[in-house]
């Protein structure tokens, strides 16, 4: 079998490794909410807030349903680039603590768990581009 | 165990450039492995993280992880430079110099620290700047 090579095969192979991209970028949103919903958390229970809340090194604990519901990917097929967002007001803060607040991460953690799935997500996007 | 944490306020104890940024904290500059913030910290204060996330590279008898911390530095806005003399400080004493960090019964393979970036302020007269540490190690001992 003969491949030519020409610009319409790069185009598919970025555009597919884009998707990859957009699938595992989704996957980190999924993981990150699902730690903010399922982990445990043993930090003080306010009497104002309807769950315990997260103790310094837990992810978040979900209060107001704000911070997962900002949970969100951008895909950008010109730069072939994907973001993992949460745009609430409250993510930094909680992602990275403040000088009042220590960090209870749920994004890099998130990252570090799905980095395994991400050849595959982008190998597989080139695969249906192609195929 | 890993005694990363302790490790870590060695270092950055032993660093002239860092601690001369910083305040006081009972009796030592303010450099604090972070589980809680304590109360009556000076505003010139760096927190070391817990681990923020880590991922295993185990062997079949051996232990070995990829560790990330973050560094983070906070004091009021008119000490903004001070604080970013201090981030690059910690950045350069850290990045690509994992003989930077001595930790009992591992070998720290890589270490990598990533450029100072603003950190997220409660109230906006303070200034604050972090850095993210990728930390490899390897335990010397068997592990299982």
């Amino acid at each position: 079998m003969t491949v030519k090579w020409n610009d319409s095969i790069r185009a598919k192979i970025l555009a597919g490794a884009t998707d990859g991209l957009g699938v595992f970028a989704g996957r980190i949103v999924e993981s990150g909410n699902d730690s903010i919903l399922n982990d445990p958390k043993t930090g003080v229970k306010y009497r104002n807030l309807p769950n315990q809340s997260s103790a310094p090194g837990e992810s978040p604990a979900n209060q107001s349903g704000d911070l997962v519901r900002s949970g969100h990917t951008r895909v950008n097929y010109e730069k072939h680039e994907a973001e993992a967002v949460w745009n609430a007001p409250e993510a930094a803060k909680m992602e990275y603590g403040t000088e009042r607040i220590a960090p209870r991460p749920f994004a890099r953690p998130a990252l570090m768990k799905q980095s395994p799935n991400l050849k595959g997500d982008v190998n597989e996007g080139i695969r249906r581009r192609l195929g | 165990m890993i005694a990363l944490s302790e490790a870590l306020r060695t270092a950055l104890l032993a660093n002239d450039d860092v601690t001369r940024c910083l305040g006081e904290y009972i009796g030592e500059p303010a450099v604090i492995v972070r589980d809680r913030t304590p109360s009556q910290v000076p505003s010139k204060v760096l927190y070391i993280s817990p681990n923020i996330g880590d991922s295993n590279r185990d062997g079949l008898a051996t232990y070995q992880a990829m560790i990330l911390r973050q560094i983070s530095i906070y004091g009021d806005q008119k000490d903004a430079p001070l604080i970013e003399r201090c981030a690059d400080a910690v950045r350069l004493m850290f990045h690509r110099k994992p003989f930077s960090l001595s930790i009992p019964d591992f070998k720290v393979l890589s270490l990598m620290a990533s450029q100072p970036v603003s950190a997220p302020v409660s109230d906006v007269n303070k200034f604050g700047r972090m850095i993210g540490l990728s930390i490899e190690i390897h335990q010397l001992t068997p592990a299982f």
